[in-house]
């Protein structure tokens, strides 16, 4: 094999409750493949409408499903709400419709492998402290679809994906936070060394559900509010007041988790000097949340068991996990 | 008449329809009659109570203990281990640490509704398979279950786990379909930006740690 289709092997595939990420390196960039992690089933008579409207669907049995950000478009025309594969970050148990979904998703995002099991890193959760579910069947469920894409699939961590992708320069040293949909991610690594990583059952989904209840408004409501964009430490109106309030008491849960599990293993896992705290994923999305999330740690800093050199956003937060992925499948070829 | 040894290994058990009421560590002689109770069967299977091999009367008459009869419909005799020369209180259970101060009502409210369901569990098997072992331990071990769905009990300060009904139990095969067609993706580009150097970094980090 010559050493330029070499430099091209390795895939990083971040399977989020909102979007489905593919990342790879392409001509000396890195192409990003991304579907909305959504899906709308339907009646085989729609299938005109469809048409007519140039969306694609797939036919499946009697009826139709339309997948992806056309899903959501679809759900509003219908007035159904789109249906999600993976619930609050991880696949739904029993739901075997969303797991063929999901099949396809992945397969789309990841194309065909540019040589029989090359490697591909799939993100998975830590498993939660504050519920009692597990990612064994969530892991075995995308080992086995990126397996049967013809890709040899290695699991990884979320959060540690981020330190991957953002840390290089630390030392793979920091703590990474990642703001998902469905749930948050934390991890903390020193020289590339995991200390710990869990997850906490909240994320952006938590907030809209929270919000539209304060206000009386609808989380899809909230939700389109929340992506359409707002200012975190200039909310105006009850439902951005509301959503403030709600991104604040998040943070607060997740530094407070994290400094709970710090205790826990501080004994046998020191930190030499501060290190930096970044922060990613979709829900981190809204202006100003870097410095809103800063002074939320600035009223529980004193408290606080471990010192942070600067808190900073990722450079892609979107795209993080995919590319902290990627980085990991790239070194598996690099010589 | 063979007679068999019936132990007691759960706190509380009900045997409706041998009219038994029985505490961990009871002892309960019962007659090859009792044997054919269809609850003490399934109560078997779940390891709640222990049938042992029986013995004649007659080996027992050598050093007869003294027994206290219950009613007789049955057949069944309950006989206390050691001999009733006076109230002996009795010999204190090891204490397990567990949350909740009132669980031991929890639980023997849970039993309580056991033997209910079970009563009427059992009653809905049909005849010709109310002998065979496997189902009775199935219809027994879903009604345990059922009664005792909401009873954490907890051992040094950590709570139990459970595995709940809808856990899967297996990953389907076939999850990606040839024929299921393509799907619009959206695709973009960015820079590289310190990936190589990264990747680099990271390969010789994870050498050095397994070194």
């Amino acid at each position: 094999m010559s050493s330029d289709k070499k430099t091209q092997l390795g895939v990083g595939l971040d399977l989020g409750t909102m979007n489905i990420v593919a990342a790879r390196r392409k001509n000396g960039k890195v192409e990003l493949s991304r579907i909305r992690d959504a899906f709308l089933d339907l009646e085989s008579g729609a299938k005109k409408m469809l048409k007519l409207s140039g969306v694609s669907y797939i036919e499946r049995g009697e009826g139709i499903v339309v997948v992806g950000d056309a899903a959501l478009e679809m759900a509003n025309v219908f007035g159904r709400e789109a249906r999600r594969p993976l619930s609050r970050g991880l696949v739904a148990a029993g739901e075997i419709d969303a797991l063929e979904i999901l099949g396809v998703m992945v397969k789309n995002v990841l194309g065909t492998p540019t040589e029989p099991n090359e490697v591909c890193y799939f993100c998975i959760p830590a498993a939660p402290v504050d519920e009692d579910r597990d990612v064994v069947y969530h892991r075995g469920v995308f080992e086995r679809i990126v397996t049967e894409c013809g890709f040899r699939a290695i699991s990884s961590n979320e959060a540690m994906a981020i330190i991957y992708s953002e840390t290089a320069n630390e030392g793979f040293s920091g703590l990474a936070i990642s703001f998902g949909s469905g749930m948050c991610n934390i991890a903390l690594a020193v020289n590339g060394i995991e200390g710990f990583s869990f997850s906490v059952a909240r994320g952006g989904d938590w907030i809209d559900e929270g919000a539209a209840r304060a206000v009386g408004s609808t989380r899809s409501r909230i939700c389109a509010l929340k992506e359409k964009g707002f200012d975190l430490m200039a909310p105006v109106g009850r439902e951005q007041e509301a959503l403030a309030l709600y991104y604040k008491s998040l943070i607060e849960y997740c530094l407070e988790t994290t400094a709970r599990e710090f205790l826990r293993i501080k004994d046998k896992f020191s930190l030499p000097k501060a290190i930096p705290l970044v922060v990613s994923g979709g829900t981190s999305l809204p202006t100003n949340f870097v410095p809103f999330l800063s002074s939320v740690f600035e009223r529980m800093k004193k408290k606080f068991p471990m010192e942070f050199s600067e808190v900073r956003h990722a450079s892609d937060p979107m795209n993080a996990v995919a590319r902290g992925l990627l980085i990991q499948a790239v070194q598996e070829y690099d010589e | 008449m063979k007679e068999y040894r019936l132990d007691c290994r759960h706190p509380i058990v009900h045997i409706p329809d041998l009219q038994l009421t029985l505490k961990r560590g009871d002892v309960v002689w019962l007659g090859e009659e009792a044997l054919k109770s269809t609850v003490l069967q399934a109560l078997c299977a779940i390891g709640a109570v222990s049938v042992n091999t029986g013995r004649s009367c007659s080996d027992m008459r050598s050093a007869p203990p003294p027994s206290v009869r219950i009613p007789r419909q049955t057949g069944a005799v309950v006989r206390k281990n050691k001999p009733v020369v006076e109230e002996v209180a009795p010999p204190p259970q090891p204490q397990r640490e567990v949350s909740g101060d009132d669980l031991d009502a929890r639980i023997e409210k849970a039993v309580d509704r056991m033997a209910e369901r079970l009563a009427q569990v059992l009653s809905r098997v049909p005849a010709q398979q109310s002998g065979d072992p496997a189902i009775l331990a199935q219809v027994v071990s879903d009604a345990v279950a059922r009664s005792l769905q909401n009873i954490g009990v907890a051992a040094g300060g950590v709570s139990s786990k459970r595995v709940s009904a809808d856990e899967p139990i297996y990953i389907p095969t076939g999850l990606v379909s040839e024929s299921m067609g393509d799907l619009p993706v959206a695709s973009a580009a960015s820079e590289a930006g310190g990936l190589d150097d990264a990747a680099t970094a990271l390969r010789k980090s994870r050498k050095k740690t397994s070194t």
